[in-house]
């Protein structure tokens, strides 16, 4: 075994370095839509007759280091029309490529990004990429597109509830996966208790979520990374694009501030869930506000040849006020710096300085008297290379800081009131990851790729740790000063993929990764809600460690027509966090003799057929998977299925062009129901009826299904003016789906016990106007 | 605490959702018997009182499933212990007794051949010093009514826990499960107004306040039986059985706690 080992460490060095014996050039650059300007980040650059080619990195740069010749260059990336050009290469050039969209007539094609056999060429597995365009005529829950319920729609990700923006991963925990909006990390994706995202598609690019082979750049978070990016602002045009639905409409505005140098995009959005509140009888909800607003903003300009800045923000919130009674607002804030550099046409640079923010506040009483409130943020630091070393060899290394200040809970109150002011002391750590990695053309047919990531997490002072028995009775607490270091945590973390092709339409994947979390979510809720706490590791906190081993079997037929693919997964998670019995989460500045400490596992098989081109497309996704996790405090010890746990889960989703004007979509879902726990018998106890509980997460909700459908109008579309109607139908066929099961004592005669499940939506229907000039 | 986002949920609910209930048939598996044991001794002449019962099965149509022949006692530490009388089945009393504060109270339990035991500490009373109500207009789902806020001086000098019981014309008020308890985390030393989250009392009602001082294993058995039994829409993603003090796996509590009592006329009150 340790033979075998070095023997491939040296060969894999011996390719590394084969290289340097050519005389060589690089040829590098970026690739634009030539009307937007914009980048056109995984457009592929290939050699023709060489066998050579590279993907535009996501700032739309591209860099390939290949022996003298003459060559015939062919850049591809979907949706556009194929370039190719002759080079002559006898010194490094700079060659930038402005791609022309297809035009309309040609149209016959969805707009999909990507090269068209990707799925079969790249290193990735268990990754599934959605932009905006794609996912225009899927029908959709109040007239709202939303990036993260169309992600749900994929093998491997499941809901967190019915019209919940919350997801779980290939079994991993509503806190585990990485959600990044321009590289800003985004505590709390969800609006209106998660019925809506905070991502609203009109400020978006394209969107990346890594469930597997997740590479050594990222990190933090035990089971998936959500990359979001937004959309840079035309560099030659102003446009406005505008969306009017029921419940909530955007206006968005882009163009450029200087010509081809530098340009800008704002995108604004709010609900009028609260007009819906006029037709209460009740005065005090006629009176109500319950609303949220965001808005995205980027811009960027070219500083030079090499230099480029960009700016980019995020503002969101969500407000719900009873007149006099209650108040409550949640919401993030995020703003990104970043400087991309080319050092050379081989080595590319990104710089990037963080701040990410998410807070709630609650008023109880109406006037402001006491306020509660809670706070995550970050600052951020981080800085990643990209080396072309040769056609064979891109190298990516760089490394990350970030300190989190975290507010458990505060309370303000004003003199006077019945409550004291309290606050639970803020904690403090520093997060430091270092990486690096290698992705390696090994032969024609294999792809490999090596990295390692050094994950370390640090407590720091100022703030109050804590010491505790078996019991979770507090025995020692201590506090520590300014830039006292407490205690730190973290190890190494490899990441390993290969890519082995078969012939040019098939190719088989195989991956391992290992992450360490050391923030974690505390909620005993079903799903996320904004008083969730976020709670950092300490030294009664160990961080959560996943290890993850997938293998697919990747095809494509018919010209990429279609794509097919079977991913099996395993994935072991150490240190996993749930609560004592009672647990009180909020406020509580000893939270941590709450906790107890399990572990998981999780496993299953993803199968995905999809139809990328042609009047009919879209996919049929299927997963089978088992989600357990394992507490010695809870359940006696005993082995039980994660609440995320649904055997079946089938999607199924069409959309077909009736005309040019006219498409039609449906989409189908279908899963067993999630693990529950219910009483196995009853009991009296204070005059009252009490279930007895007997198994943790024992029982299954009814299964799962409902049938969306959409239309979408295009009733006009010239190159001044687009206009588009959209008619959605939510659950058409009124499926009475369970949001919860109560066991309880029968309001007509309390001496019976009953069932009784509560549905959220019947048939919801929903328009939405949408415009562009 | 918690709760605040619970109400809040609540409301959402009720407010945006055109939510749907109907009662469903569902298959639950039965399981083995345990028993259940609810025991309260108390620093006043009121005799003290022991529910010794059965689990039954959840869709069974009795839920009070009693149990004679258990042998019951009480002692406080290090005393010698006072044996209960089976006064009804299930029902066992111990009259002309009373417990002091400032003791630890030890109750055993034995029942067929297993002895399950569990202590409580019985607090000084917190006497309630003043009431106040005020009309509430009624909120979504929370019903419109009369308010009582229950005014007490918090002692400084260690953890209070509380528990404010109502009686309507004598009989206890079970509003949606709702359990008023508290904890003088927030308020310690202070003196407070303690009010109720959804329960509404009439004008005409004759109504009796409770107020008791219970120790902390009781509040946290109250606390975790909310969780389970009071209302659907705060109960909690994972239920589990309530925090038992009993020994060796049996359901229920004991509680011995002292407590000040006010009965009055809401009418009088709002008037004077």
């Amino acid at each position: 075994m340790f033979i075998g080992r070095t023997v491939i460490t040296i060969s894999l060095f011996l390719f590394f370095f084969q290289a340097f014996s050519q005389q060589k050039f690089t040829l590098s650059g970026t690739i634009t839509d030539a009307s937007s300007g914009e980048d056109l980040a995984g457009a592929v650059v290939a050699v023709q007759n060489a066998g050579y080619s590279t993907i535009c990195n996501s700032y739309g740069f591209y860099s390939l280091t290949i022996p003298e010749g003459d060559y015939s260059i062919d850049v591809q990336f979907m949706g556009y029309e194929n370039q190719m050009i002759h080079v002559g290469l006898h010194s490094s050039q700079v060659i930038n490529f402005r791609m022309k969209s297809v035009s309309i007539e040609l149209e016959n094609v969805e707009v999909m990004g990507e090269r068209p056999d990707r799925n079969v060429t790249s290193l990735e597995m268990g990754s599934v990429k959605i932009s905006p365009k794609q996912i225009e005529s899927i029908p959709v829950f109040f007239g709202e597109r939303d990036l993260i319920k169309t992600m749900q729609l994929m093998p491997g990700i499941k809901q967190a509830g019915e019209g919940n923006a919350g997801f779980y991963v290939r079994g991993g925990g509503l806190d585990q996966n990485l959600i990044l909006l321009d590289e800003a990390p985004v505590y709390n994706a969800s609006h209106l208790l998660g019925f809506f995202s905070v991502f609203n598609s009109e400020a978006i690019r394209d969107a990346n979520l890594l469930k597997g082979s997740i590479p050594a750049e990222y990190g933090g978070r035990a089971s998936s990374v959500l990359d979001i990016r937004m959309k840079e602002g035309n560099l030659k045009d102003y446009h406005t694009t505008g969306n009017v639905g029921l419940i909530s409409s955007n206006l968005s505005f882009e163009g450029p501030i200087r010509e081809d140098v530098s340009s800008f995009m704002v995108s604004a959005r709010r609900t009028y869930a609260d007009l819906f509140l006029q037709f209460a009888r009740d005065k005090d909800i006629r009176d109500a506000q319950l609303y949220f607003y965001d808005i995205n903003l980027k811009t960027n300009f070219k500083l030079n040849e090499s230099n480029r800045l960009f700016v980019s923000g995020y503002l969101g919130r969500d407000k719900f006020r009873l007149q006099d009674q209650y108040g409550f607002d949640w919401g993030s804030k995020t703003a990104t710096l970043r400087l991309n550099h080319t050092f050379s046409e081989k080595l590319f640079s990104n710089s990037s300085l963080i701040f990410s923010n998410y807070s709630y506040q609650i008023d109880i009483d109406g006037n402001n008297d006491v306020i509660m409130g809670s706070r995550i943020q970050d600052l951020n630091l981080k800085q990643d290379f990209s080396w072309y070393l040769n056609a064979k060899n891109t190298l990516k290394f760089g490394v990350n800081l970030i300190s989190h200040k975290i507010v458990p809970g505060e309370i303000e109150a004003a003199p006077g009131s019945v409550y004291s002011s309290l606050a639970v002391r803020p904690r403090r750590a520093i997060e430091g990851a270092w990486y690096i990695s290698n992705s390696q053309q090994v032969s024609e047919h294999l792809q490999i790729y090596y990295g390692l990531r050094l994950a370390l997490f640090s407590n720091v002072g100022p703030g109050d740790f804590y010491r505790f028995d078996t019991d979770g009775n507090l025995v020692e607490s201590i506090s520590y000063d300014y830039f006292k270091w407490v205690k730190t945590q973290g190890g190494p973390e490899p990441r390993l993929a290969l890519n082995y092709q078969l012939g040019t339409q098939s190719a088989v994947k195989a991956s391992y990764n290992r992450i360490y979390q050391f923030i974690h979510l505390l909620s005993n809720s079903t799903s996320s809600t904004p008083t969730d706490v976020w709670l950092p590791s300490s030294d009664n906190v160990k961080p959560q460690i996943s290890d993850q081993w997938s293998a697919g079997y990747f095809r494509n037929s018919k010209k990429n027509w279609f794509e097919s693919s079977v991913e099996i997964y395993y994935k072991n998670l150490q240190n996993q966090i749930d609560y004592r019995n009672g647990a009180d989460l909020i406020f509580n500045s000893t939270v941590e003799a709450e906790l107890v400490f399990g572990r998981g596992w999780a496993y299953g098989a993803e199968f995905l057929f999809r139809k990328n081109f042609g009047r009919l497309t879209g996919w049929l996704g299927y997963t089978w998977s088992k989600t357990m996790r394992q507490f010695d405090r809870i359940n006696n010890g005993d082995a039980f299925p994660a609440r995320q746990d649904m055997r079946h889960d089938v999607s199924v989703v069409t959309m077909y062009d009736l005309s040019r004007k006219l498409k039609i979509s449906a989409t189908w879902v279908y899963n067993t129901g999630n693990a529950v726990t219910f009483p196995n018998g009853k009991y009296e106890i204070d005059g009252r009826t009490v279930g007895y509980y007997t198994q943790r997460n024992g029982y299954r909700m009814p299964d799962f299904h409902r049938l969306d459908l959409g239309l979408t109008w295009i009733r006009k579309k010239t190159e001044r003016f687009e206009s588009s109607w959209n008619f959605s139908v939510y659950n058409a066929y009124g499926r009475e789906n369970a949001y919860f099961i109560s066991f309880r004592q029968s309001k007509v005669d309390p001496e019976v016990t009953e069932a009784v499940q509560i549905s959220l939506f019947k048939v919801i229907p929903s328009v939405s106007y949408k415009f562009k000039f | 605490m918690s709760k605040f986002r619970s109400i809040f949920l609540f409301l959402f609910f009720w407010i945006v959702l055109s939510s749907c209930e109907k009662v469903i048939e569902f298959d639950l598996a039965g399981s083995k018997q345990a028993i259940v044991i609810e025991a309260t001794i108390t620093n006043s002449k009121l005799p003290f009182t022991v529910l010794v019962s059965k689990t039954s099965p959840y869709f069974g149509a009795k839920t009070n499933n009693l149990v004679s022949g258990a042998k019951v006692s009480v002692r406080s530490e290090g005393g010698k212990p006072f044996y209960f009388v089976e006064s009804g089945p299930g029902v066992y009393k111990l009259e002309r007794t009373h417990a002091s504060v400032g003791f630890l109270y030890i109750i055993d339990v034995e029942y067929e051949g297993v002895t399950y035991s569990a202590s409580s500490f019985l607090n000084d009373p917190v006497p309630i010093v003043d009431l106040s109500f005020s009309y509430f207009d009624g909120l979504g789902f929370f019903d419109s009514g009369y308010k009582v806020s229950c005014f007490l001086r918090d002692p400084v000098s260690k953890e209070n826990y509380y528990r404010l019981k109502f009686f309507v014309n004598a009989k206890p008020i079970d509003d949606r499960g709702e359990i008023s308890l508290y904890s003088d985390k927030l308020f310690n030393g202070m003196v407070v107004g303690l009010g109720q989250r959804s329960i509404v009392f009439n004008k005409t009602d004759t109504l009796t306040i409770e107020l008791q001082s219970i120790d902390k294993a009781a509040y946290n058995y109250f606390l975790t039986l909310e969780n389970i039994a009071g209302n659907e829409m705060l109960q909690t993603a994972s239920p589990a059985n309530p925090i038992s003090n009993f020994s060796n796996g049996a359901l229920g509590y004991f509680s011995a706690y002292s407590f000040d009592r006010r009965t009055l006329v809401v009418n009088d009150y709002i008037n004077k």
